[in-house]
């Protein structure tokens, strides 16, 4: 009876780590992506379609602020949730779109950062600035103007 | 919420790591952007007369590099609204591989929607004529010669440049996706052998998404010949030149297609007939299968005086990756008239009234 229990137990112990190991995948995979601001910008939030035209340069200010925008790096998981969920643009088309404004001399693309913590730094200390990261890398040295899960 | 607390008591730490490199490089090179692209190019014809340019440049049988060419664009933002920005280009042309200021402006943001822009600028007629250097923005080898050429004995329905203003509109209508703007601008065009003095043209556009851009463009302007041009077309001198320009492009699921046409008029005569003024327009469809996007092209180019050339092209565009296209083309040239009414965009008179040319290129932004 006792070895019984134990063979149970181990059963149910095996049983609980595979669920985690799952909820930690799952996690990762749909990790939620926060669109944060400089807190000199007046305006509180925005809608996925806002986030999409400020990325995109279209919206060029916000609150009567003008906005600059900061990016994470090609291959990085939160900007592959924030493209394809947000501005819903594949890499190859985001390059092309791109392309045409810089080459028409029409304007530049999003400063790109190495890390959440970069962008975050930068955010916090340049007016205007609005950038992306992993919800959970937020401290309050910015804010949020968005969520996207 | 626990996630949150996990992660703050890092990122102070890393802030502070990251803020003192930041701000020693807030000074210009921070509000700096340089960006490049690059093409090779090589086209070969079964024609012994060169093809859209003199032997220096021009295609034939022999082959030619016309189109290779390094562009690097850099622009820097003086404050929030005031930004300058400049294209130096080496292109492979009649006088070697010369380099030179392809544009170069200031722009002022007068408000969200309005830009007040001065400088040598690029000429916004046509679909993609402010970045049609830049290859890997379109799926051809190079934009359809029968229009984007400026060359004099061509269409002349667009520019590469011109030195003025232009007051730019852009805005979009109700979430985002729908945009439409306007270009309006005043300036002169310096070519060769003339300057295009008092253009005054407009481009309206409006975009949905990247599914569809339509465009259409009008200005005209007054030539004034050179010394040298005088001697051989006095005619052309204190005339007006106008064209205007209908395009549309859509890229819709795997199907990406253009057509683009172009009406210009050159108020001057030869001999009692106008020859000046031409009609030309081209059409390309194009099916996207993964990397591959294979297609076909139709141009055709007349002037009154019965100058004409058609050309068809198949071609294909292999994407190495997002920043790198892999070109390959055959194209038809079709003149007839050529004894007659010239020999078009041939340099000399050729041999016969249809040559073949290929072209293979690689085309990288970066």
């Amino acid at each position: 009876m006792y070895f019984k229990m134990i063979k149970v137990n181990r059963q149910r112990v095996t049983a609980s780590i595979i669920s985690l190991l799952f909820l930690v995948a799952a996690g990762q995979a749909f990790a939620e992506v926060a669109v944060v601001a400089n807190k000199g910008i007046s305006v509180d939030s925005v809608t996925v379609k806002e986030a999409k035209k400020i990325w995109l340069g279209k919206t060029k200010s916000l609150g009567g602020t003008s906005v600059k925008l900061a990016d994470l790096p090609k291959g990085n998981a939160s900007r592959d949730h924030f493209y394809t969920s947000v501005v819903k643009k594949s890499e190859k088309k985001l390059k092309a779109y791109w392309a045409k404004i810089i080459f028409a001399g029409k304007g530049s693309p999003p400063k790109t950062f190495g890390s959440d913590a970069e962008v975050i730094s930068w955010v916090a200390s340049t007016p205007g600035a609005v950038g992306y990261i992993e919800s959970a890398a937020n401290n309050d040295s910015v804010k949020v103007l968005m969520i996207s899960k | 919420m626990n996630k949150k607390l996990v992660c703050l008591s890092s990122v102070p730490l890393l802030s502070l790591a990251l803020s003192a490199p930041m701000a020693l490089a807030s000074g210009w090179t921070d509000r700096t952007t340089v960006s490049g692209f690059y093409s090779a190019r090589y086209s070969i014809t079964d024609e012994a007369a060169y093809f859209n340019g003199n032997r220096n440049i021009g295609i034939n049988d022999d082959g030619s590099f016309q189109g290779t060419k390094l562009g690097l664009t850099v622009t820097t933002q003086i404050d929030d609204d005031l930004s300058v920005a400049a294209l130096l280009m080496s292109a492979a042309d009649e006088d070697g591989f010369a380099t030179h200021v392809d544009w170069a402006f200031a722009s002022f943001r007068l408000s969200d929607d309005f830009t007040l822009r001065a400088g040598k600028l690029k000429f916004p007629v046509g679909l993609v004529n402010e970045y049609v250097d830049v290859g890997v923005t379109y799926p051809w080898i190079s934009a359809p010669i029968l229009l984007y050429t400026e060359q004099a004995a061509g269409a002349q329905a667009t520019r590469e440049a011109y030195t003025g203003a232009s007051l730019l509109w852009e805005s979009d209508i109700g979430d985002g996706d729908w945009s439409v703007g306007s270009d309006l601008f005043f300036g002169q065009v310096d070519l060769e052998n003339m300057t295009v003095k008092g253009v005054l043209g407009v481009t309206l556009r409006t975009t949905w998404d990247d599914v569809l851009e339509l465009q259409a463009s009008s200005y005209r302007g007054t030539m004034h010949t050179d010394a040298m041009m005088n001697a051989m077309m006095a005619a052309m001198d204190e005339r007006e030149h106008s064209a205007t320009l209908l395009g549309a492009k859509i890229d819709w699921n795997n199907i990406v297609a253009y057509v683009e046409a172009a009406q210009v008029e050159m108020d001057f005569t030869m001999m009692g007939r106008t020859v000046g003024n031409s009609d030309s327009w081209y059409a390309t469809l194009g099916y996207r299968m993964g990397k591959f996007l294979p297609h076909v092209t139709r141009q055709e180019w007349e002037r009154d005086n019965g100058a004409n050339h058609q050309i068809s092209t198949l071609g294909v565009a292999y994407s190495l990756s997002d920043s790198v296209v892999i070109k390959a083309e055959q194209s038809r040239i079709e003149t007839d008239n050529f004894a007659t009414a010239g020999s078009g965009l041939f340099y000399s008179t050729p041999a016969s009234g249809s040559t073949d040319m290929t072209s293979i290129a690689v085309d990288v932004i970066f």
